[in-house]
């Protein structure tokens, strides 16, 4: 089965990696890490504007939820990892955005340095093995506004503030010549955010899921 | 500005070998037919995104030869919505509790009982607090759908409006203008 399932053809596509990470003083490490990126601006990443949502989370493997008393205790050494992310584009041009932006790459080096067996975002080839290894099979996506992506929403919100504004200016009798005027004026002024969004992607795009491109003969 | 809350929650689903119950396919099923189109967070306005999967094989480190692996599956639910978890998980469980029956109702602690608080007192045994996220934009899901159908319009406006004269475009805007101001907005989850 493919990691997604391919019947999904909306413009973010769902990706999630849960590592494990050695108990003792690894977790103390990752929750230490996990607080001082709270309190960063994570700007570089608003600026690469392909990413919806995104999370880190680190799951103590001692206090899985066991909610029945049949239940078996865990003893699996490890805590879980966990990062979900919401992304436009391939698998491929995602890690290769995190490996190569030196700045996200140094963030992401050390977001998963305490996750076992992390070989670094460089080389590419070992990076995307690891990420391939971790990834998650998904078994129900849903976006509340598929047909969009980052940009697409960006660009939006911006056209909406151009467009209250017209709206407002023209509410009441303006005469013909001075509405062509501002007419003009206000299409000249968001003609860039006009693009249209809203077109499922083609489902061959979606091939890349199943098998990552360092795993294809 | 709206401020964004991330769910992770773990529900055990079973720890028995083979899935005796047909617990684990019972649910994919389940997961597999409420997918975008079908959703029940579709009626739900708060959510952005949201997954569910089953972790039914963790993978151990490479190079772990030790053969211990994690006893039970689990079903992780993250979801990223907008305003307080416990608005949403009452509205999911008003919009469609037999989605939440077939899927929460399969795992494991879940009580035997029918009803929105018993739904939010079992994801609150299972939610895991105080992740690090990260969102692209500070609007809710209303602003951003609304946003983003007004820009579809006037795209589709401008587009058909080409060349024309200004009475003609006066009279053409006034005669749409409300459609602007008050856009019909898709359902969520739709194109």
């Amino acid at each position: 089965m493919p990691l997604v399932p391919t019947h999904f053809a909306g413009k973010a596509n769902p990706l999630t990696v849960i590592t494990p990470v050695k108990r003792g003083w690894r977790r103390w490490l990752t929750q230490i890490i996990l607080f001082v990126f709270k309190h960063l601006p994570l700007g570089v990443v608003k600026q690469l504007a392909f990413i919806h949502f995104a999370r880190w989370i680190l799951i103590r493997g001692d206090k899985l939820p066991r909610l029945d008393p049949d239940q078996p205790r865990e003893d699996w050494p490890y805590d879980l990892y966990v990062f979900t992310t919401n992304f436009n584009g391939s698998w491929d041009q995602y890690i290769d955005a995190f490996g190569r932006i030196k700045s996200v790459s140094k963030g992401l080096n050390m977001l998963w340095y305490t996750s076992a067996g992390f070989p670094g975002p460089w080389p590419m080839r070992l990076f995307k093995r690891y990420i391939h290894y971790f990834e998650q099979q998904q078994d129900l996506y849903y976006n509340a506004y598929p047909g969009a992506a980052v940009r697409d929403i960006d660009v939006a919100l911006q056209l909406d503030a151009s467009l209250r504004a017209f709206l407002d200016e023209t509410e009441g009798s303006m005469d013909d010549e001075a509405f062509g005027r501002r007419y003009r004026q206000f299409v000249n002024e968001v003609a860039p955010c006009l693009g249209k969004a809203g077109q499922p992607v083609d489902q061959t795009s979606h091939a890349h899921r199943s098998t990552p491109q360092e795993f294809r003969p | 500005m709206t401020q964004h809350s991330f769910i992770t929650a773990l529900s055990p689903i079973e720890y028995r070998a083979h899935d005796p119950d047909d617990r684990l396919a019972l649910m994919r099923q389940t997961l597999v037919e409420h997918e975008q189109s079908n959703s029940p967070f579709a009626d739900c306005p708060m959510v952005h995104m949201s997954r569910l999967q089953i972790l039914d094989q963790m993978s151990p480190p490479m190079g772990d030869v030790s053969g211990v692996k994690l006893k039970t599956k689990y079903l992780l639910f993250a979801v990223d919505i907008d305003g307080r978890v416990d608005d949403f998980l009452d509205c999911l469980y008003r919009t469609n509790a037999q989605f939440v029956h077939d899927v929460w109702g399969r795992c494991l602690g879940y009580p035997p009982y029918e009803g929105a608080v018993f739904f939010r007192r079992y994801i609150s045994r299972c939610l895991f607090k105080k992740p690090l996220g990260y969102a692209g934009f500070a609007e809710g899901v209303g602003d951003i759908r609304r946003a983003l159908a007004q820009k579809q319009m006037l795209a589709e406006w401008v587009s058909a409006h080409q060349g024309m004269g200004d009475a003609e475009l006066a009279a053409a805007w006034r005669r749409d203008r409300e459609k602007f101001a008050n856009p019909d907005l898709p359902k969520p989850g739709s194109f």
